[in-house]
């Protein structure tokens, strides 16, 4: 084998030694990443987020201690280096080997055959054998005796560090001998949820949850261990409503799998309280059911109640509809009403349907041809929209919008309706400015012998201009009445026909008083006014609610009924319960419960807690939230403090309709 | 303590005609006086459902016959009323279990209050003056075949347990008592139908 044949096998030799010293050292750091993760969760359990991150660690120190050895290795690319890690050990060689690969020598054929000849008489085999040894021992016995302790944890632990997910704390061995008393089953607990099918929504697990909040009609499951351990009878857990938390609730039935056991349960849709029960051990899980909100249905268009002046035209209809869950189907209404008095003829119409296919989001538009329904004046048209929601376990949700009333004008409703005048502001504001400019143009008038005959001509044109511009602004009053905003022209109405004539007679003056024509404006110009006045006049607000009441002389008919009465004395009304001001009470006693006995006071707190839900929906979030924190062992009294704080104010501001006392 | 006079306090709402009975207020008044001792305010009171003034009266009548589309601040404000201890009282003006107040109001109390349910006719409130051994009264419009021609022998209300927070009668006691004063004392050999009002009335005040 010549020199430099010898030094590649070599340089192969450590390269390859390199390769599998970074994959050992990998490989034993990542598995002491997990022994030393695992280790700590036996001792205290780590948090998910936490164990979510053990495996990219593991990762990263394993791609770290793969990148650290083949730097410290990377010399063992170059042919020369190896040849002087050769020299190293084998002196005699006297650099002959580095000598002989280094090309930049060249040395001549005499010199290269002498150097070979010293070569061959040096053996290198086996030179690299011990470092080779030792570079790969070292990695090989770590990462042993890391996969040989991994061997033996507990079932469960390494699980729980290579995949983290909810629900593996039932995963985590306990420290207890075989024979040592059986321990409280109700801890930990995991609870799983199955949302109803129509939802679309995965299932999730939680741990250890003191609440659990899912939509109605969700499959809960609450699962512990130990149920291998005998004493199963003692197992039991009842559901109760949390308005009635403190009465016999409902049993559920026991399941057992292995060493599991759970409870199933669907969540209602009232608040409830589950209590787990264990020997002489209990723990409270309140269940917060999360209603499918109804679709909420907007009407677009028309936006607003209207009148007709005729029943013509057409009614464009543009509906928005959204949904939490998923839309099922949606239509929009139309009833129809004709008649007055005790004689009334109604129709209802359903004028467009879609089915929404789950969607979220929809929009629905049609439109309603007025013409083709033979209304008559004095008719009304109320119309909505309806859409349901998927939910086909506590609904279908039923959402609609605001009704719009259409009303169709009837010229008897002046002469018989109650009615009452009310101010116009813009109405007001130009018959002030009419009114200016007449006395603006009488006092011309007036003046006009006294004025050159160029100046009475530009004042009357001065004028002329401002007549305009009123008329300007009695035109976009016209146009606010007569349109509507997502509609547009809805019609005349009687109002805009005066109006109409005032512009007319406005437009009449402005021309006269551009050419100096100032008698003939005014009779325009009076004219306008008196328009004007008449308009508001008429512009009035239809005021229903102006029934006059009639007294009735109460001590001349007093008791002089015919009839057999049971007069007498009666117990007063009782005022009703104020179920916040109990709720108060309530958690001021789990407050005073806190120091004395803690675990009374958190099944105090997850009662209130539960009756919260109904009763006082602002502050059940924070309590929850303090549940929460009391069960990781933090401090709660502050955030216990703040919701009482909320819960007083509320209670001083809530009043209770003054209750009558006396007797009949 | 010193009480307050009895209002009766008349709702009105956007829609429909909440004033179609303008004399039932009257009526009830003077047959409340007839019968009982009650302090009472000689004039009713018309009173917007969407406004404060509303909770100044612990007992709402509300009547129509049109479709009924409460605002949404009607909706709440009837719905706190309600929840602070108000009774409210509906009485279908039709007569019509097809009518459009009927179904639009009922629509709109089981939307707020969720749903109504039938008054047993052994319910206190038959008992709460007169007793009315076999629930309501009937009325003249029923047995004259008005509006849907049937005897509605029940009435229906949203329920706190035993206790009634809304009275909804299909039984048109409007037209019934929106009848003027004397022609209804001249009706002397009938029994007076505006008795069951005062049980309504004392019932709401001592529930």
């Amino acid at each position: 084998m010549t020199p430099i044949a010898r030094v590649r096998r070599a340089r192969a030799v450590l390269l390859g030694t390199v390769a599998g010293a970074s994959i050992l050292w990998a490989a034993a750091l990542a598995a002491a990443v997990l022994l030393i993760a695992a280790a700590a969760d036996l001792l205290v359990p780590l948090p998910l987020e936490m164990r979510r991150f053990v495996v990219p660690a593991a990762a990263v120190a394993a791609i770290a201690a793969a990148l650290t050895v083949v730097w410290r290795g990377r010399n063992a690319r170059s042919l020369g280096r190896v040849a002087l890690y050769i020299e190293e050990r084998r002196p005699q060689l006297q650099f002959a080997l580095a000598t002989v690969v280094e090309p930049a020598s060249a040395p001549s054929d005499t010199a290269r055959r002498a150097l070979e000849r010293t070569i061959a008489q040096v053996t290198t085999a086996g030179t690299l054998r011990a470092p080779v040894a030792r570079a790969i021992a070292a990695p090989a016995a770590t990462l042993a005796i890391a996969l040989g302790v991994l061997a033996v944890v507990p079932d469960g632990t390494l699980e729980r560090i290579l995949s983290p997910r909810a629900g593996d704390v039932l995963l985590r061995p306990t420290r207890t001998a075989p024979d040592a008393p059986v321990p409280n089953r109700l801890e930990p607990i995991a609870v799983h949820i199955e949302p109803p099918r129509y939802a679309r929504r995965d299932a999730r697990v939680l741990d250890d949850p003191a609440a659990v909040a899912a939509l109605v009609g969700s499959r809960i499951e609450v699962r512990g261990r130990g149920a291998s351990r005998g004493l199963t009878d003692s197992l039991g857990a009842t559901i109760t409503a949390a308005a009635g938390a403190d009465t016999q609730g409902r049993e559920l039935d026991l399941r057992t799998d292995g060493d599991l056991w759970s409870y199933g349960v669907v969540m209602p849709s009232d608040p409830a309280v589950v209590r787990l029960r264990d020997r002489s051990y209990d723990r409270l899980l309140v269940l917060e059911p999360v209603p499918d909100e109804p679709p909420i249905v907007t009407l677009a268009a028309p936006l607003r109640d209207t009148t007709f002046l005729e029943p013509k035209g057409r009614l464009d209809v543009d509906v928005q509809i959204q949904d939490d869950i998923g839309l099922a189907r949606a239509q929009v209404e139309l009833l129809y009403t004709s008649g007055s008095g005790e004689r009334f003829e109604t129709k209802e119409m359903i004028v467009a349907r879609a089915s929404l296919g789950g969607k979220q989001e929809a929009r629905l538009r049609t439109t309603i041809l007025l013409d083709t329904m033979q209304l008559r004046p004095g008719d009304v048209l109320h119309v909505r929209a309806v859409a349901w929601d998927e939910n086909d376990v506590s609904g279908p949700g039923k959402g609609e919008s605001e009704t719009r009333t259409i009303r169709i004008h009837d010229p008897r409703e002046l002469r018989d309706v109650n009615i009452n005048a009310a101010s116009a502001a813009a109405i007001d504001t130009s018959i002030i400015s009419q009114r200016m400019l007449i006395m603006r143009a009488e006092t011309l008038l007036v003046q006009r012998p006294q004025l050159e005959a160029e100046e009475y001509t530009r004042r009357s044109v001065r004028l002329g201009v401002q007549q305009g511009a009123l008329r300007g602004r009695v035109l976009s009053i016209i146009y606010e009445l007569e349109n509507v905003e997502g509609v547009g022209f809805v019609g005349h109405t009687p109002s805009s026909l005066v109006l109409r004539e005032a512009a007319e007679e406005m437009r009449v003056a402005e021309w006269e008083l551009s050419i100096a024509q100032v008698p003939v404006a005014l009779v325009h110009m009076r004219k306008a006014l008196q328009l004007l006045e008449k308009i508001r006049d008429a512009n009035r607000y239809w005021l229903r609610g102006l029934l006059t009441t009639t007294p009735v002389d109460v001590e001349q008919v007093r008791l002089t009924g015919r009839d057999r009465a049971n007069v007498g004395p009666r117990d007063p009304r009782e005022r009703p319960a104020d179920a916040r001001k109990d709720l108060l009470e309530r958690l001021n006693r789990a407050i005073a419960l806190l120091d004395e006995d803690a675990a009374a006071a958190n099944d105090s707190l997850r009662l209130v807690f539960a009756a919260s839900l109904t009763q006082a929906r602002d502050v059940s979030e924070a309590l929850g939230q303090v549940i929460e924190a009391m069960q990781r062992g933090e401090e709660a009294r502050a955030g216990l403090v703040a919701v009482r704080r909320r819960l007083e104010r509320q209670v001083d501001t809530q009043g209770n309709l003054s209750s009558w006392l006396g007797s009949p | 303590m010193r009480s307050k006079p009895f209002t009766f306090a008349t709702g009105i709402y956007a829609s429909g005609d909440w004033e179609s009975a303008s004399l039932v207020p009257q009526n009830v008044i003077d047959v409340l006086a007839k019968y009982t001792t009650l302090e009472l305010n000689p004039e009713g009171v018309n009173v917007r459902i969407d406004s404060h003034e509303l909770f100044e009266y612990p007992f709402l009548f509300i009547t129509g016959h049109l479709p009924v589309f409460f605002t949404p601040r009607e909706r709440a404000n009837l719905k706190e009323y309600v929840r602070r201890g108000g009774f409210v009282f509906v009485d279908d003006h039709n007569h019509d279990i097809d009518g459009v107040f009927h179904k639009t109001m009922t629509e709109e109390l089981e939307k707020l209050f969720g749903k109504l349910v039938k008054i047993p006719n052994d319910h206190r409130l038959y008992r709460a003056f007169f007793e009315f051994e076999d629930g309501p009264p009937t009325t003249s419009h029923e047995l004259n075949g008005w509006g849907d021609n049937l005897v509605h022998d029940y009435l229906m209300g949203i329920m706190d347990g035993d206790r009634i927070d809304v009275l909804y009668s299909n039984k048109d006691y409007s037209s019934e008592w929106h009848v003027k004063l004397t022609e209804n004392r001249d009706r002397r050999e009938a029994e007076d139908p505006a008795k069951i009002a005062v049980n309504i009335v004392v019932y709401a005040l001592t529930r």
